[in-house]
């Protein structure tokens, strides 16, 4: 697997989706007035920019490929990392 | 293989041959690579797009992927997942989303990358509910789906909706972590001479950037850029030339934002004379760019030089009407399809 960096680290020049969503957590947790906890709340509406995040993990994620599907029909997990990756990543940075 | 084996940003920022330069979500690749199969292909037609700012609105609604095959992020998620560049043949729609949705099904969160972003599994992820879910990771009820009970379509649908979610976000900040506007000495240029750094409600580019030069002519006493005013030190942020719009920029955005009398050919005295460089043809301002597909001819210079001179230009190209499912890409409607448009010209399917 190629190193990998959320992307809050990786690329700083991007919208800082954590202030929003921390923003967005501020918000929801200072309504009052329903009578229902804050924590319930939030657990009904969600995190407004917690798809990025979530997206974030898919966008990494690399056992959608046929390859890992290959690992799968030879008696592999879909928990376990793949022995071998596969040898199609290497060459990604040839000019 | 995932997204991110050709939609780098910092991979490989340590090699200096590469420049020690981040990536915008593409790779460095003349064509990508992508997995051997029994196809015979190695790579795909181009290298992968950048992904920051591809989705920001534009006239016309925007277009994704090589040849702007795409309308939506969904489209281009879902053909990515089940598609060549993962491995999927044009056969294996339905093979990709039942092995995408017993992926979710089975995922237990205790893989390498599950456990960078909390060791939760997707079944307990996309419910949005479950008390263990931090906050960050709460998807909104329009995101969820009961993985344990959902049709496969279901599921791929859920994951789809996801990741089109995150690269609509791959946006140019413009502000940093401190809350201090990020601008270009262009912008800063701008604000400082009292220039309108949007068009007027209704103001085509073309017409807000004649409006622009027609402005920047009549400055008396240009206030040039020598220091950024929303950092401490003056400097860019990420990159080390000067932080500056001077003499020599201002003269360039007035050659940059001239036309020849009329456009769009200049005449035999205008050419002598130069100054004119007409590039708002193409990069009106503000965004500098018309956001359309244009032939480059660096495929046309590609497969003249493998056919021959002219060789592409006597390409037939049918009409919407008179094309055949041959003529398109091949996907489970036309498995069988050359995909001759969008070949690479060494490929041996030309004709």
């Amino acid at each position: 697997m190629f190193p990998f960096n959320c992307r809050s680290k990786a690329f700083r020049q991007l919208v800082g989706r954590s202030s929003w969503v921390f923003l967005s957590i501020l918000f929801i947790g200072c309504g009052g007035g329903s009578g229902s906890s804050p924590q319930s709340s939030v657990a009904a509406t969600g995190t407004p920019g917690a798809e990025g995040s979530v997206g974030e993990r898919l966008f990494v994620e690399a056992s959608f490929a046929q390859f890992f599907k290959a690992h799968l029909n030879a008696g592999g997990n879909v928990n376990d990392a793949l022995p071998a990756s596969d040898p199609i990543v290497a060459p990604a940075i040839q000019s | 293989m995932n997204c991110r084996s050709c939609h780098f940003v910092d991979e490989f920022a340590a090699l200096t041959a590469l420049g020690g330069s981040k990536r915008t979500y593409t790779d460095f690749a003349v064509r990508s690579p992508i997995p051997s199969r029994p196809d015979g292909k190695l790579t795909a037609p181009r290298n992968s797009p950048p992904l920051v700012n591809p989705s920001l609105n534009r006239p016309g609604g925007p277009l994704f992927h090589f040849d702007g095959e795409f309308s939506t992020l969904e489209d281009l998620v879902v053909e990515t997942f089940t598609g060549r560049n993962f491995g999927w043949l044009s056969r294996q729609k339905a093979e990709a989303i039942h092995h995408i949705a017993q992926v979710m099904r089975g995922d237990d969160g205790t893989g390498a990358i599950a456990t960078m972003f909390d060791g939760l599994s997707y079944r307990i992820l996309f419910t949005g509910s479950n008390p263990n879910i931090p906050d960050e990771l709460r998807l909104p009820p329009e995101f969820r789906v009961l993985i344990g009970s959902a049709r496969d379509q279901e599921i791929f649908d859920a994951v789809v909706k996801v990741v089109a979610a995150y690269v609509n976000g791959l946006r140019f900040s413009q502000a940093d972590d401190a809350g201090r506007p990020i601008r270009s000495p262009f912008d800063v240029f701008l604000t400082r001479n009292g220039l309108p750094q949007q068009p007027n409600s209704g103001e085509t580019p073309l017409a807000y950037s004649r409006r622009l030069l027609t402005l920047v002519n009549g400055l008396a006493s240009p206030q040039f850029v020598t220091t950024n005013p929303n950092r401490g030190n003056g400097l860019f942020q990420f990159h080390t030339q000067p932080f500056a719009f001077g003499a020599a920029e201002l003269a360039g955005l007035m050659i940059f934002l001239r036309e020849p009398s009329p456009p769009p050919t200049a005449s035999p005295v205008e050419v002598a004379a130069g100054q004119i460089g007409n590039c708002l043809a193409c990069h009106a301002a503000p965004d500098f760019t018309d956001f359309k597909l244009h032939n480059t001819r660096i495929a046309q210079d590609e497969y003249d030089g493998i056919h021959g001179n002219g060789s592409f230009m006597a390409l037939t190209i049918p009409a919407f009407a008179t094309r055949t499912s041959n003529d398109l890409p091949a996907t489970e409607d036309h498995p069988t399809a050359t995909e001759f448009f969008r070949s690479i010209p060494a490929w041996p399917i030309l004709r």
